[in-house]
């Protein structure tokens, strides 16, 4: 946050409304990090992440903001060349600034949506990296994911080399490499305008270089098919497995052993006829019981909401085996159809639930 | 891997022990138990209760005392009809308190800290993960054999220790190996990944590079060279960083609750902790800056800004300490030539000692000036001073002029100064015994 112009300069003194200004601006942030410190103090142990967490969601961040800026810079860098601003573009490429402490102090990374992404993430990769392994019947078996890889049905064989490379790629994102900036369309489309614009505010006017960052921002936003999140290949691999329901709970718990935590939330998703996202904020959730509902709803047996429940709670410390086993009996009781109607929300359009939540939260529906 | 003697026992619907061979029964009758009762081992009654209460075969592996000795038991428990049946295997003896899968997940933390970057396997050693690397096509290589990666070499010894160590099913380093699309010669280690029930089930593997700059020979860092950069760096701050996040959440009952004194126990652990790490750093400091080649930028920077930003950065702690950090006297901006990075490196270093040496209700007053060709800052603090013969000292490796007071590595002068240098200024004191210390921060005007 050491941005050149907030540094005063010997033949520029300080006047009196660039003074005024910085208090306002230093106002706003001592109100922001107020609010922040009121909520981290009432916030009750049990909603606090944990370090681990915590360091890791802010790594994944900046990772991801990281590499929407590159993109960005990258595509009207190369405009400006093609349209004969060298200068600007090398001063475009030269620049260093701090994007995510602007866009933090900006309010833009507060987004609930862009956080609870980052969150689910971050969440999911760690909570796959202490799943145990588990190697069922014979230990010199291949893992579930790569024996896909040489299914004759090669629209299997191909969404299971996708997920592959896409697993490694967050995995390798999650441990601090550089991340694809692998988001959502909205998301990217939530972060991409406000970095032009904040690129744009370090520029010498010119219309070049509005022209060159709307250009790249559009199209960042816009490029989709260039990279592959995991969600969306893990829902490509569910969709062209097609496990039968009798099928369905066993390579759910066969994607669990072989630690392919999202391929096991994309067969739900999937069968619930719900979205990735929906469904990871189930299997983060350590109280669970949403996911033993939604298990039943899909008439899984008892064995099998036994054995992923069990595997859930040894990768969970928050998680009681002892609780969840309470649990069991009660949830086998409920016949399917009261289970399915339990989690029907979840077959509802994800910004459709959002908004009934929030509606419902502000006492309006 | 030998082979492991198994044990049996068998437990009816309430989880009483029916029957139990030797050496489980021994075990049993050891711990204060007998048929007709749980297991005396609560770990392993657990295992079977839960066993029949969800209906489903749990593995897991458990450590416990028999006689003077512990014992690591790979324990798998299943339902069969009216009761459970338990299996053990193991009874691996580990006094020095060396288990086998306990010891696979550590040499795994040691793996990935050590590593420039890191690959997995599965069993049959095909590729579940690559980091993403220049010259490789990782996702490619994703389900591939090893072998595609590395071409496997000979050590010293005429052995190939990953093979040995798959054979063994233990862990292994040195393994020399080239990586077949850069032909760069590497050094692989590797770490078994066992399940519950203590199978293979692949190795997590890290890879060092060979062609990295030439690293203790002939450097300069006091023994240590490049090696604490690229190395302990990361194999100190994975485990120390985690110390500090699991102290730190048992001092804040995240677990549950917990008697007051344990929490303060966590507490002192997570501080001596952040002390560590904050050594670490020193360190990393330390050999970047005594390699030859280490340069510090040049750009126009303002000193009184970067005394006021340090002075910001410790307001909390100040106040902690009661202590004032007066600015007043820093007046108008001092234009000079450096490294704001490294100049807010030198400041926050020199308010902080003020502030540590500095007496309860004090103040640290900071001036700034321009005199002739050179800006400075100086930082004066009412603390106890330093004597004459002791103001030279302060400015050697590891040195600290009082060793009984807590905190500080004895460096942070050292590289304060070695930075001001570097950026064509210096910092030099002025003190007496009872007289507090003056420190002055001096860089070159544009």
């Amino acid at each position: 946050m050491y941005g050149p112009t907030s540094t005063p300069r010997a033949d520029d003194p300080v006047g009196a409304a660039d003074l005024f200004a910085r208090a306002a601006n230093a106002s706003a942030r001592a109100r922001r990090r107020r609010t922040a410190e009121v909520r981290d103090l009432l916030s009750d142990a049990e909603a606090r992440l944990d370090e681990r967490t915590r360091t890791a969601a802010g790594g994944c961040l900046t990772a991801l903001v990281g590499a929407v800026e590159a993109m960005i810079r990258e595509r009207a860098t190369a405009y400006l060349v093609e349209h004969g601003a060298a200068d600007a573009a090398r001063k475009l490429a030269a620049m260093t600034i701090d994007m995510t402490g602007l866009l933090a102090e900006s309010g833009i990374l507060s987004e609930t949506a862009l956080i609870e992404e980052v969150l689910g993430r971050v969440g999911e990769a760690l909570l796959a990296e202490h799943l145990p392994i588990d190697l069922g019947g014979a230990s010199d078996s291949t893992g579930l994911v790569l024996r896909l890889t040489a299914s004759k049905d090669a629209k299997v064989a191909d969404a299971a080399r996708a997920m592959l490379a896409a697993d490694a790629a967050r995995r390798a994102e999650i441990e601090g490499e550089p991340s694809s900036g692998d988001l959502p369309a909205a998301l990217r489309a939530h972060l991409a305008w406000p970095m032009a614009a904040i690129l744009r505010g370090r520029m010498a006017y010119d219309a070049v270089i509005d022209a060159a960052l709307s250009h790249a921002a559009s199209q960042v936003v816009g490029s989709i098919g260039e990279v592959h999140p995991l969600e969306a290949t893990a829902m490509r691999l569910a969709k062209a497995i097609a496990p039968d329901a009798h099928e369905l709970p066993l390579v759910v718990q066969e994607a669990l052993g072989d630690r392919r935590l999202s391929l096991a939330i994309a067969l739900i998703a999937r069968a619930l006829g719900s979205d990735y996202a929906a469904v990871r904020d189930l299997m983060l959730d350590p109280e669970g019981e949403r996911l033993w509902l939604a298990m039943r709803a899909l008439d899984f047996d008892r064995s099998a909401i036994a054995r992923i429940g069990y595997l859930l709670c040894e990768a969970d410390g928050r998680r009681s085996t002892e609780a969840f086993a309470d649990l069991l009996d009660p949830v086998m009781q409920i016949s399917v159809d009261a289970a399915a109607e339990a989690v029907a929300e979840l077959r509802l359009p994800h910004a459709y639930r959002d908004a009934l939540h929030l509606l419902q939260q502000r006492g309006v529906a | 891997m030998t082979a492991q003697p198994l044990a049996t026992a068998r437990f009816d619907a309430n989880g009483h022990l029916v029957e139990a061979d030797g050496r489980l029964s021994s075990l049993n009758a050891v711990a204060g138990g007998a048929p007709g009762a749980p297991f005396a081992i609560p770990a392993i009654a657990a295992i079977v209760r839960l066993a029949h209460r969800l209906g489903i075969a749990i593995a897991r592996h458990v450590t416990v005392a028999d006689g003077d000795e512990d014992v690591e038991l790979l324990v798998r428990a299943e339902p069969d009809g009216d009761g459970v049946t338990l299996t053990v295997a193991g009874w691996q003896l580990h006094a020095t308190g060396d288990a086998m899968v306990t010891r696979a997940r550590r040499n795994a933390d040691f793996v990935r800290a050590d590593a420039d970057w890191q690959w997995e396997v599965d069993a049959q050693l095909r590729l579940r993960f690559v980091s993403p690397i220049e010259g490789v096509d990782a996702a490619a290589l994703i389900g591939a054999p090893l072998t595609r990666l590395f071409t496997l070499a000979e050590d010293d010894g005429g052995g190939v220790p990953m093979l040995e160590a798959l054979a063994a099913q233990s862990a292994f380093d040195a393994q020399p190996a080239i990586v077949r699309a850069t032909g760069e010669r590497v050094v692989l280690s590797g770490s078994p990944m066992l399940d519950a029930g203590g199978r293979f089930g692949g190795f997590l593997g890290g890879v060092r590079t060979q062609d990295a700059p030439a690293r203790s020979e002939g450097s300069p860092g006091g023994g240590f060279g490049d090696i604490f950069g690229t190395r302990l760096d990361k194999a100190l701050r994975l485990p120390l960083g985690r110390i500090v996040a699991n102290a730190d959440s048992i001092a804040e009952r995240i677990e549950g609750p917990l008697a007051e004194q344990y929490a303060d126990y966590a507490s002192d652990i997570a501080a001596a902790g952040r002390h560590l790490l904050g050594l670490v750093d020193d360190l990393v400091d330390l050999q970047a800056i005594e390699r030859p080649d280490f340069e510090a930028r040049r750009e126009e920077i303002d000193l009184a800004d970067v005394a006021a930003r340090a002075a910001g950065l410790l307001s909390v702690r100040a106040a902690e300490a009661k202590v004032r950090i007066d600015r007043s006297g820093l007046g108008d901006a001092l234009p000079a030539s450096g490294e704001f990075r490294r100049a807010l490196q030198v400041m926050v270093n020199l308010i902080g000692n003020a502030v540590r040496y500095s007496p309860d209700g004090s103040a640290v007053v900071l001036t700034g000036e321009r005199d002739g060709d050179v800006v400075r800052v100086s930082v004066a603090d009412s603390g106890k001073g330093i004597a004459p013969d002791d103001q030279a000292r302060i400015f050697e490796k590891f040195t600290r002029v009082d060793p009984s007071e807590p905190g500080g590595s004895g460096l942070g002068l050292y590289i304060s100064r070695r930075l001001a240098r570097a950026m064509g200024g210096d910092i030099s004191v002025e003190s007496g015994p009872g007289e507090g210390a003056r420190f002055a921060f001096t860089l070159p005007v544009v």
